[in-house]
């Protein structure tokens, strides 16, 4: 999991196993700042997907219908942000290999 | 050819009193390509550093650039391409309190040990600590108290990019001499050739 925290925005790239864990019922943590903020993604039988601000962290509910059946086809899902609270973006990292010297 | 070891950190302690930061907000305009991205026995810049890092911190982000290595945190900068001094002051705001040690992502081949010479023992209100190699100091790699935030600030608000300009507001400057290998800069193509040919890609 790859995190990008900005004021108005908050960017959670998952990795592949991420999503598999979460296609089996799983649940995702994420310790951004250990003791003081965390990140936690579990899936629910709810419809809808749900995120919630506390003062330590997000949770983020995601419905298993939005879930593919191939961890490497996850679609990009977004909370929009509301009440001073940031915009929550969900996307599959795309794992891209490193420039060499050829740049 | 020589490899990039790092020493075991499985006996050493993890520093909680200090966040790590890695600064890499720079446009890389002498380089002409993304230092994070390149790559040195195997791994990108940026990889590399925060792995050492998080064997060194227990948390660790990135300051500024887009980049972010795996399991990693990243801050984009309050206002990108403002140099150094807007990473410094996001590592700051992010500690909350706490002493933050910096270093950039273009020296990849620092040590854990290099770092823990810095980071420990916990830097105090405005305490700076930096490392100097070869007499000269290198402010983009040490610890900074968290009483530095305001003075950054300033610093920053003026317009004044160099950390060096916060460093002459800072009455407790501690210097301590690194091994140049160490800290190896590289800035440009020839720069990273010279790791290559050490290193290996």
């Amino acid at each position: 999991m790859k995190i990008r925290l900005a004021d108005d925005e908050i960017r959670i790239r998952l990795n592949h196993d991420d999503v598999v864990r979460l296609i089996d019922g799983g649940t995702v943590d994420c310790v951004v700042m250990p003791g003081a903020y965390s990140i936690r993604m579990t899936t629910s039988a709810h419809t809808r997907s749900e995120v919630g601000f506390t003062a330590t962290g997000i949770d983020l509910t995601i419905p298993p219908g939005v879930l593919p059946d191939n961890p490497n086809e996850f679609e990009p899902h977004t909370w929009g942000g509301d009440a001073g609270h940031p915009r929550v973006m969900i996307e599959l990292d795309k794992q891209r290999r490193p420039r060499t010297r050829s740049g | 050819m020589p490899r990039i070891c790092e020493k075991s950190a499985t006996m050493e302690t993890v520093i909680t009193h200090t966040v790590g930061g890695i600064l890499a907000g720079g446009d890389s305009s002498r380089m002409g390509t993304s230092k994070s991205l390149l790559v040195v026995d195997g791994m990108s810049f940026l990889e590399r550093i925060h792995r050492t890092m998080t064997a060194v911190f227990t948390e660790v982000i990135v300051c500024g650039g887009s980049e972010i290595p795996s399991d990693g945190v990243l801050i984009p900068d309050e206002q990108p391409g403002h140099g150094p001094v807007g990473g410094l002051l996001s590592a700051l705001r992010i500690a909350r309190g706490r002493p933050v040690f910096v270093t950039t992502v273009d020296m990849p081949v620092v040590t854990s040990e290099a770092i823990r010479s810095l980071a420990e023992p916990e830097a105090q209100g405005s305490t700076v600590r930096i490392a100097q190699v070869a007499g000269e100091d290198q402010p983009l790699f040490g610890v900074y108290g968290p009483d530095v935030e305001p003075i950054a600030r300033t610093i920053f608000d003026e317009g004044r990019r160099s950390v060096m300009a916060v460093i002459d507001e800072v009455d407790d400057v501690t210097r301590i001499t690194i091994d140049s290998s160490t800290l190896f800069n590289v800035n440009t193509r020839s720069d990273y050739n010279v790791l290559i040919e050490r290193y290996g890609l």
